[in-house]
């Protein structure tokens, strides 16, 4: 599994909790929250979505008084966002922001920090100065190295206690009630994800579908044991992908940036894990939906994979069969083309059975078995650009 | 330590279940000319064995619950396949190397094992264990160890791997690949000298640069392929090690994933397949390691295509079988038994019977002598037993001896003759954990339970059983030490001053005396009779002789012949 980002809110209520005291809000939570700030505040209003360089992207507001904090939260809505963060505004000199990152590493914590935080951190690098906290340290988050004004060992445990991978606060001030995280960033292990407080579960923040195609994906991955995913890299592309997953995936991919088509790819999907006949079916159709879409003059379905272990070759083609079945004339009139290398359990039974069915209905293809290199499903693929 | 594991006889415990990879591995180990699996054993619930293919034959494997169980295994195993799931890996890790500090290594299969617990079993093992993982398909070396499904799990291509070695490395992320790179290695007219699939995870426990190290420090080792991925910074420290000459074998390199997108956010399949930064993309990191001198191919056919200036030696291994892959149409058998060798030395009925339900091939007289004894006790108590009226009743109903025979031993359990098993246990347990009587007495009564093997609704210390009497002088004059019965006569000495009939009863007596013999005569270890108790073997001595018993109840009624037996309305309470 991999990394993902948190929500700001979530980052800063994980870590310092009930002494934060910003608020989450949505559109329709914004008004009940703005209700309950106290009169007399000013307020910071931030977009909260993971999204860096805030500030110079225009998706904050700072010092906003009590009445204009829904114009400002309702006006990043605008901007078609979900949920903003709205917090005590701390006034402050610039030159007293600060900033630190700790991530894990393997061989520890690598911490970043620097005097001169803020917005400006990337032009001064040079003032980045690198701690490496080691490894046993790391894990029982007791660092014999410490920042001035910085509790350390608090952060490391609580990055410990909810398995974050990466923190970066910038900035932050110890000029102002001791240690205050005005920006913050998180990203957890998602392995761990389940293990979050129920409430911050809703806080991760997963690539969001872009497309009714990817949306279906991600509904169909969370009913199986497999996996199966869509990211549209260009919807009006020629090149259908339907990879089965690990390096093979990406050296096939390769193949086709090799062959100079990477600006035609439509998507890079994965299943894998030995989806069943009917899932593989369904993910399949949905994929077709979104080629079947494109403006592109020449189509091509490009089915590549290594040598599965255990993923049966002949259960996943006849799901692949029974989705071409039922569009088998759009894929005509479409003239798409379809290529195929593949191998695994049951492989001459699947791959015999997609050959036949493409003859039959007069698509044009090539279905290879491993004896065809991975590397050669670019130059296939050309001909028929 | 790649020489190392070639010197030394791999000996792998599986961790889970699962039936296609512990095949092939037992393929490979075929092929390569191995007298016995080296799968010794396998963590699994529900089953004491599985049997695999072995060659064109079969064989079991012995399945236990626990690492903790492993102590009555003769091998010990030196290598740890971890097929478990990813929350249960780390610990099983760690009772792995606990239990077996001496060894090797060990591949862990899950995928999505957290990073602070792969960072954990780096701090442990990291710099003193080759562990292959997490995720990916594990190591080979060919002719010497298939951890995992590395190599594949189907085909003729295990075989040559168990039989062939050659001079190439191959340490590869991806597990699919690998599998690709070693038939792509051996197609070019090379051979592997051993693969390692370090996986696709942020936090590989032995990192790309100490399997690259391996290959180095292998003599065996001339030319290393190497395949990562885009994501993380592996490929910089190769870079630096090559630079500073700890690695001077020639590298053939490929970095997979050369797509590059205006969304900076893609994550391929791997964990660690994210660029973050320019320096993570596959582009730079071939370059970087282009200027050291590694040969990288520009396209994935180029990378295959510069195979051909591999070392083409390949030497078959001593011993290797000539055994390309099973035929299709061997099915496995359905029940597994063991031969018994005849019986040539006219042994009598006794003795046959313990040879056969000991499963051993000689048993020695004293024990023959004793069991001899409580056969000749047990045949027949009378016909007021429960079994031996069933088998009236069911004689006397007009049926056969088979039917009358069963309903009659269908009576037996723990109300009835089969609390010799119960007893056993109780004693073995009580000598076992060093519990005085009072212990023991204390913690049944607390528990309101009967003691098994105490008490007799006829007999008391005024009138004792004279078959118990005949027994323990029978025991105790042969026997040295009788540590099971002494057991148990204490626990009746304090059982019989609260009640007269909780004196020790005959179940009681042969149980703790057979398994005195057992341990002095016949060389049973405490841990070989917890097995006989857990497959409720003590049992038989009683159901043996009493069937006995039971056939002559229903002879008796045969020749007698009332006709059906039918209780009066006065002989039962309706209400």
């Amino acid at each position: 599994m991999a990394r993902v980002a948190i929500t700001e809110f979530a980052a800063k209520k994980l870590c310092f909790g009930d002494v934060y005291t910003g608020v989450s809000v949505t559109r329709e939570t914004l008004a009940d929250a703005v209700s309950e700030l106290s009169e007399d505040g000013t307020y910071v209003v931030k977009v909260d979505a993971g999204i860096k360089k805030r500030g110079k992207q225009g998706l904050l507001a700072v010092n906003v008084a009590k009445k204009d904090v829904s114009r400002e939260t309702g006006a990043l809505f605008d901007k078609g966002f979900e949920r903003c963060v709205i917090e005590d505004f701390v006034s402050h000199e610039t030159q007293d922001e600060r900033y630190i990152s700790v991530e894990l590493i393997r061989s520890g914590a690598r911490v970043f920090h620097s005097l001169k935080g803020g917005i400006e951190i990337e032009d001064n690098m040079d003032s980045v100065e690198m701690h490496l906290i080691p490894l046993a340290e790391t894990l029982s988050a007791i660092p014999t190295i410490g920042i001035e004004g910085v509790p350390l060992a608090d952060l490391l445990q609580k990055m410990q206690e909810h398995h974050f991978s990466f923190l970066e606060i910038n900035p932050y001030l110890t000029v102002h009630n001791g240690f205050t995280a005005l920006d913050m960033a998180v990203e957890i292990d998602s392995t761990k994800e389940s293990k979050l407080p129920t409430w911050a579960q809703e806080h991760v923040l997963h690539k969001n579908a872009a497309s009714e195609a990817e949306k279906a994906v991600l509904e169909q991955d969370a009913r199986t044991q497999a996996a199966l995913n869509l990211h549209t890299l260009n919807e009006n592309g020629s090149i259908l992908t339907l990879f089965s997953g690990g390096g093979a995936s990406l050296v096939a991919l390769d193949s086709l940036v090799s062959a100079d088509l990477q600006d035609v790819v439509v998507n890079y999907s994965e299943y894998s894990g030995a989806p069943t006949r009917d899932e593989t079916e369904a993910y399949v159709t949905t994929l077709l939906s979104v080629l079947f879409e494109s403006k592109a003059a020449n189509k091509v379905i490009l089915i590549a994979g290594g040598v599965a272990n255990f993923t049966d070759v002949m259960a996943t083609f006849q799901g692949i069969v029974d989705a071409f079945k039922t569009d088998i004339e759009t894929i005509k009139s479409q003239n798409i083309y379809v290529c195929v290398r593949r191998g695994g359990p049951n492989q001459e039974a699947g791959l015999a059975h997609l050959r036949g069915f493409l003859a039959e209905n007069d698509v044009s293809h090539d279905v290879h078995d491993p004896s065809l290199s991975l590397g050669k499903v670019g130059e296939l693929v050309k001909k028929h650009i | 330590m790649i020489s190392d594991i070639r010197n030394t006889k791999a000996n792998i415990l599986v961790a889970g279940n699962h039936v296609k990879i512990i095949q092939s591995i037992l393929d490979f180990d075929y092929a390569s000319g191995r007298e016995t699996p080296s799968v010794i054993a396998i963590i699994s619930a529900g089953r004491k064995s599985q049997k695999f293919f072995w060659g064109d034959g079969e064989t079991l494997i012995p399945v236990v619950e626990s690492v903790e169980k492993l102590e009555k295994l003769e091998k010990k195993p030196n290598f740890l396949l971890c097929i478990t799931s990813a929350s249960s890996t780390p610990r099983m890790v760690e009772a792995f190397f606990a239990q077996f500090p001496g060894a090797l290594g060990a591949h862990l299969f899950a995928e999505g094992i957290a990073e602070r617990d792969a960072l954990f079993l780096v701090k442990q093992y990291g710099d003193r264990k080759l562990v292959a993982g997490p995720s990916g398909v594990g190591l080979c070396i060919p002719g010497s160890l298939k951890l995992g499904a590395i190599g594949g799990v189907l085909g003729e291509r295990l075989a040559d791997l168990g039989a062939n070695t050659g001079n190439t490395a191959v340490i590869c992320s991806s597990g699919g690949m690998v599998n690709e790179l070693m038939y792509q290695v051996v197609a070019a007219g090379s051979g592997i000298s051993f693969a390692a699939c370090y996986g696709g995870d942020r936090f590989p426990i032995t990192s790309p640069l100490q399997w690259m190290l391996e290959a180095q420090n292998d003599p065996q080792t001339k030319d290393i392929v190497y395949f990562g991925e885009l994501g993380g910074s592996d490929e910089y420290v190769l870079r630096d090690a090559i630079k500073d000459k700890k690695i001077t074998k020639p590298v053939y390199a490929y970095i997979a994933g050369r797509y590059e997108s205006k969304d900076e956010n893609i994550q391929f399949g791997h964990a660690k397949a994210l660029a973050k930064a320019e320096e993570e993309t596959a582009s730079a990191k071939m370059e970087a390691l282009q200027e050291v001198g590694v040969h990288v191919g520009e396209t994935f056919e180029d990378f295959m295509s510069s195979f051909k200036d591999l070392s083409k030696e390949v030497a078959r291994e001593t011993g290797a079988r000539d055994w390309k892959k099973r035929n299709e149409a061997i099915k496995q058998t359905i029940f597994s038994a063991p031969v018994y060798p005849p019986k040539s030395h006219g042994a009598s009925f006794t003795e046959s019977i313990l040879l056969r339900i000991l499963g051993k091939e000689s048993v020695s007289r004293e024990t023959v002598a004793f069991a001899d004894m409580i056969f000749a006790e047990l045949i027949d108590h009378g016909p007021h037993v429960s079994g031996a009226v069933n088998t009236m009743i069911t004689t006397r109903a007009g049926r056969d001896m088979s039917s009358a025979l069963a309903t009659g031993i269908l009576t037996v359990g723990d109300r009835f003759g089969g609390a010799v098993n119960g007893a056993a246990k109780v004693w073995h347990e009580a000598v076992s954990r060093e519990m005085n009587a009072e212990e023991l007495v204390n913690d049944y009564s607390k528990r309101r339970e009967y003691i098994l093997g105490i008490g007799h609704k006829k007999y008391s210390v005024y009138k004792p059983d004279p078959r118990v009497t005949a027994l323990v002088a029978h025991g105790t004059s042969v026997l040295r030490e009788t540590p099971h019965l002494t057991f148990a006569q204490s626990v009746a000495a304090l059982t019989s001053k609260k009640r007269a009939n909780l004196i020790l009863n005959v179940d009681g007596a042969m149980s703790a005396l057979f398994m005195d013999y057992l341990v002095e005569k016949e060389g049973y270890s405490k841990l070989a009779l917890t097995e006989l108790i857990a497959i409720e073997f003590f049992n038989s001595l009683f159901l043996i002789p009493r069937t006995v018993g039971f056939v002559g109840n229903y002879l008796d009624q045969k020749h007698i012949d009332e006709g059906l037996f039918r209780l009066g309305e006065a002989d039962s309470y309706n209400y």
